[in-house]
């Protein structure tokens, strides 16, 4: 195994991941910062909170929930690192994007190796909302949502 | 004039973001060296417990290693050119994204929801345990035990 290769390959790989989440934390924080100082921030968080408390999450976390399904995971975690929420919240949201994120993509890829998209894409779905459930039912420092 | 200085505050903060996240670097040799020493193949060799559960034949070693490992965009190509190659049936592709849908690329999401702060080892083990559920449902669904898919597979060539 040729170690100098894997290493240039490796930091090639690893700066390009850099690269990707630059792309989308930089515009993300940006935008983010701009709806928090103009107020705009409150009040979707307070549009949507009624949903979103039901997973324990403050209204804004369905703004990374949206990025990491329409686009990628680093867009939602772009999204996530500019709220600055708190662990909690942190934790349950990165489990509901980890568990189903760019639904579109994937899927297609899913399809196109043969397999049932649709079924994949529904349980991706509902294990989503029943681990963020579970999430906000077992992790303590809940109960006020 | 206000919106300016914002946006250029957001533009500082957003670089300071993503430097914060250098060390990544480090991580993607990491797995280079995964990849290029051959441990996805010896990897998929000890698939076989999750394998089992999931009523998916040897053969889905190596993408389950792959997606597992490296994730599925990535693992994309091992898992199209399984499926192309024809050694797993539509229903058995179905069983095994299920499980890999839910649970893929363990260790750079997980390192990277770690680094903004959410519990990694915690989104680890529920995310495992979530697939393992999926997927264990969706092979009793959709997939017979090994020894009835053997013995059905004898009596089709005896007819």
């Amino acid at each position: 195994m040729d170690v100098a290769a894997s290493v240039k390959r490796g930091t090639r790989a690893g700066l390009l991941v850099l690269w990707e989440l630059a792309k989308v934390i930089v515009p993300a924080v940006m935008l983010i910062h701009v709806l928090e100082k103009s107020g705009w921030l409150g009040r979707i968080s307070d549009w949507l909170e009624p949903v979103m408390g039901i997973f324990g999450l403050s209204g804004e976390a369905a703004l990374a929930l949206v990025s990491a399904n329409l686009s990628t995971i680093y867009a939602g975690l772009g999204v996530a690192v500019a709220l600055g929420l708190p662990a909690r919240e942190t934790t349950i949201l990165a489990a509901m994007m980890m568990i189903n994120h760019s639904a579109i993509s994937e899927t297609a890829l899913v399809a196109k190796a043969g397999a049932r998209a649709g079924w994949v894409l529904l349980t991706r779905t509902v294990t989503m909302a029943v681990v963020a459930l579970l999430l906000n039912w077992l992790l303590p420092g809940g109960g006020a949502a | 004039m206000m919106w300016l200085t914002w946006l250029w505050e957001g533009l500082l903060s957003g670089v300071l973001e993503v430097a914060r996240l250098w060390w990544l670097v480090l991580l993607f040799i990491g797995i280079q060296f995964l990849k290029d020493g051959g441990w996805l193949t010896r990897a998929s060799r000890y698939m076989a417990p999750v394998l089992r559960p999931l009523r998916l034949p040897g053969e889905a070693g190596l993408p389950i290693a792959a997606g597992l490992g490296i994730g599925l965009t990535y693992g994309a190509g091992i898992l199209i050119q399984t499926a192309r190659e024809g050694r797993l049936s539509r229903d058995e592709l179905t069983v095994m994204c299920i499980f890999l849908g839910i649970c893929h690329a363990i260790f750079e999401e997980t390192v990277l929801f770690a680094a903004v702060g959410a519990n990694g080892l915690l989104l680890l083990a529920i995310r495992f345990a979530t697939a393992a559920v999926a997927g264990w449902l969706a092979a009793r669904a959709w997939l017979q035990p090994a020894a009835v898919a053997a013995q059905m597979q004898s009596d089709a060539r005896i007819r």
